[in-house]
């Protein structure tokens, strides 16, 4: 009896890691920007948008919550801009998320000018399993300066 | 040499092989791409294969002796619950990429050229369930041991 207890808990634990993470990687693969910044041409408009659009696809077997976060960041913690959004993501679906950081033309200047220290921060964030399994990616891109 | 004392040096053996053997030999066998990125990625990868290779030698060495111990002695039940626990250890090492602590919680940076990735991977859950697992084991390498123990007795006697 409680061997079989034991083999069920170990077959649970192999399956939920192994399902858990193909969907993460899955829904990765798809959410990751290609040269992440690049090939992005701001318009220096008043106010200035900038829109950031990604089409993560489930090709997983769990449902997966995707949490997609863009901010502008300057001297490392102020925050300038920034924009989030959730998405619930079905295996075989592909969900189109459309992001857009709004920036007063002067401050705009101020960051996206040459010279400017300011980063790029985009975040993805990924759980499944019933929230038991996460994966997050911080990524920060210095050089926003167009 | 007996059938019962082969199979626990076979076991050993092929614990050694898995656990230590293959973890020695596998830095000359990654591809150049996948070793820069570990070594972007702030692994150690010579400390993590070392603990890997030192749980390997010590589960190869509790195998042996619990092998080789009868099933009614107390060094039997030592050595059974020392394989639970190294096999918890092992778990922790692995899903922690060498950090125990972690308790199944990595935390990778990769640095690139302008770019700088921050990883965290949460699979926390599944030390749970090995902690289950190897809890649920114990009591099971318990039961076995007093099962034997009372085989073990003469008739209308109860062992201690």
């Amino acid at each position: 009896m409680l061997g079989i207890g034991i083999m069920i808990i170990q077959l649970v634990s192999v399956i939920g890691f192994t399902a858990g993470f193909h969907t993460i990687f899955e829904v990765y693969n798809t959410a990751i920007p290609g040269g992440a910044g690049e090939g992005t041409q701001i318009e220096m408009t008043d106010p200035v948008v900038i829109p950031y659009s990604i089409s993560p696809r489930n090709n997983g077997y769990l449902e997966a919550e995707l949490t997609v976060t863009l901010s502008l960041v300057a001297e490392g913690e102020m925050v300038i801009a920034t924009e989030s959004m959730e998405v619930t993501i079905s295996p075989g679906e592909q969900v189109p998320l459309d992001l857009e950081l709004t920036i007063p033309l002067s401050t705009a200047q101020m960051y996206l000018g040459e010279g400017s220290n300011a980063e790029w921060v985009l975040e993805l964030r990924i759980t499944t399993l019933y929230d038991l399994v996460s994966f997050s990616n911080i990524i920060t891109m210095s050089g926003v300066a167009q | 040499m007996s059938t019962q004392r082969i199979r626990p040096v076979v076991s050993a053996i092929i614990t050694l092989i898995l656990f230590v053997v293959v973890p020695y030999m596998l830095p000359e066998y990654i591809p150049p791409d996948v070793n820069q990125l570990i070594a972007e990625s702030q692994i150690d990868l010579d400390w993590f294969l070392n603990q890997i290779m030192l749980v390997g030698a010590v589960t190869a060495a509790i195998t042996l002796v619990k092998g080789l111990a009868g099933k009614t002695s107390p060094i039997w039940l030592l050595a059974a619950l020392a394989q639970n626990v190294s096999s918890l250890v092992f778990t922790l090492i692995l899903f922690g990429a060498g950090d125990i602590l972690s308790l199944g919680v990595v935390e990778l940076t990769i640095y690139a050229e302008n770019a700088t990735n921050y990883i965290v991977m949460n699979m926390r859950v599944l030390i749970y369930l090995s902690i289950a697992v190897v809890a649920l084991s114990m009591i099971r390498s318990y039961l076995r041991w007093r099962e034997a123990r009372v085989e073990a007795a003469p008739p209308g006697r109860i062992p201690a």
